[in-house]
């Protein structure tokens, strides 16, 4: 909690270009944060559609640093991305955009997923604001700003799942969980999906899967170890 | 002239064990990437950190990742840090063309492009190619 803190604070003034490269297209995001590719696509560049027989425009919910149709993600895309999923199972897309429109324009701050911690609590984005003789204040977002006192509010930290380098910046993300020792990790493999201790690419663990190799001559055949290697099949599965 | 090959995990020990059983006809010796660099993985490393050190042992690459190449994001205006550091560290890179090659298939693609690899390995870096199974492809860095 406490690095989460400190990271968010630093986070805006520096933002590593490296994570800001294009890396990953829309298809792969969607697998790597579990949400369908339509919905990835939606939140990074917006959705045209009829409302009331009249077109309107939802506008994207996180700046996508590629291009549309080829390497359309960075690596802060995919965190970013992978908070907007997580907040999404709780609150409605409409309170969340009205959070992310809130933080960025009253508090200037142009990418409030990596820069905010919001905790979701009945279906609205709140984020610590100012602490004060009466305790820490939390900001409601998703409604204008409204002030409350922080009460005990425990969402899933999944930024648990983060490592970071020693100027804190995200640089591998165990996206199953820490549990499965598979990773991806933005220095490592162009930012494909490997192995965590060893740093084997998942698809060549698949690809000699389905090639017949036994777990041991995979682990034998690229030095994975023998837990990356059922972890890497399992997922594929 | 380059007569080293660092082959990385991916591609795997069983194409670098076939090139070293005939290191007495073409004269090079590979390397696998678990053995040369077995910490190499863990935090605070990444892939600028070995290609640089491979390319100062002067040893060329095999690579499953065509990635750190950054072609992609070239046609995109950007210039990766991986790609940066293959140019800024005269490297020799031969990446196979796809990442869901068989074993078979990523020896064949080195058998059968031996001769235009060997003819890079000559030449000062940076030299890169993709390997496919009919096709070599050098990249202009």
């Amino acid at each position: 909690m406490g690095r989460l803190v400190g990271y968010a604070d630093a986070m805006d003034k520096r933002i590593e270009q490296r994570a800001l490269t294009p890396r990953y297209t829309i298809s792969e995001a969607a697998v790597l944060i579990g949400r369908r590719a339509e919905a990835v696509s939606r939140w990074s560049f917006g959705h045209e559609r009829l409302y009331k027989g009249e077109p309107r425009r939802d506008e994207p919910l996180i700046p996508a640093d590629g291009e549309r149709g080829g390497l359309a993600l960075s690596f802060l895309n995919l965190l970013e991305l992978r908070t907007l999923s997580i907040y999404r199972g709780d609150a409605a897309l409409q309170a969340i955009r009205r959070a992310l429109e809130y933080v960025g324009k009253e508090l200037k701050e142009q990418r409030p997923l990596m820069t905010r911690q919001f905790h979701v609590y009945g279906g609205e984005l709140l984020t610590r604001f100012a602490e004060t003789d009466d305790g820490v204040m939390l900001l409601n977002a998703s409604r204008g700003g409204q002030l409350t006192a922080e009460k005990l509010i425990e969402s899933a930290l999944w930024t648990k799942d983060i490592d970071y380098d020693e100027d804190e910046h995200a640089r591998r993300w165990w996206f199953k969980t820490r549990a499965v020792p598979l990773v991806v990790d933005n220095r490592v493999a162009g930012g494909h999906p490997i192995t965590a201790e060893t740093g084997v690419r998942l698809d060549a663990i698949t690809a000699r899967n389905r090639e017949g190799y036994s777990n041991d001559e995979i682990e034998r055949d690229t030095g994975a170890r023998e837990a990356e290697v059922v972890a890497a099949i399992l997922l594929a599965a | 002239m380059i007569r080293d090959l660092y082959v990385e995990n991916s591609v795997g020990r069983a194409v670098t064990e076939t090139i070293n059983r005939f290191t007495h006809n073409h004269g090079v010796t590979a390397h696998f990437q678990h053995d040369v660099h077995p910490e190499m993985q863990r935090p605070q490393q990444g892939d600028e950190w070995w290609i640089a050190d491979i390319a100062g042992r002067g040893m060329g690459i095999l690579t499953q990742d065509a990635a750190i190449l950054g072609i992609r994001q070239e046609a995109q205006g950007v210039i990766t840090a991986e790609r940066r550091a293959v140019i800024d560290n005269s490297a020799h890179v031969f990446a196979l063309g796809d990442a869901k090659y068989t074993v078979w298939q990523k020896l064949r693609c080195v058998t059968t492009h031996w001769d235009r690899i060997d003819a890079l390995l000559g030449q000062p870096g940076p030299r890169a190619a993709i390997l496919l199974l009919s096709t070599f492809r050098v990249e202009h860095l």
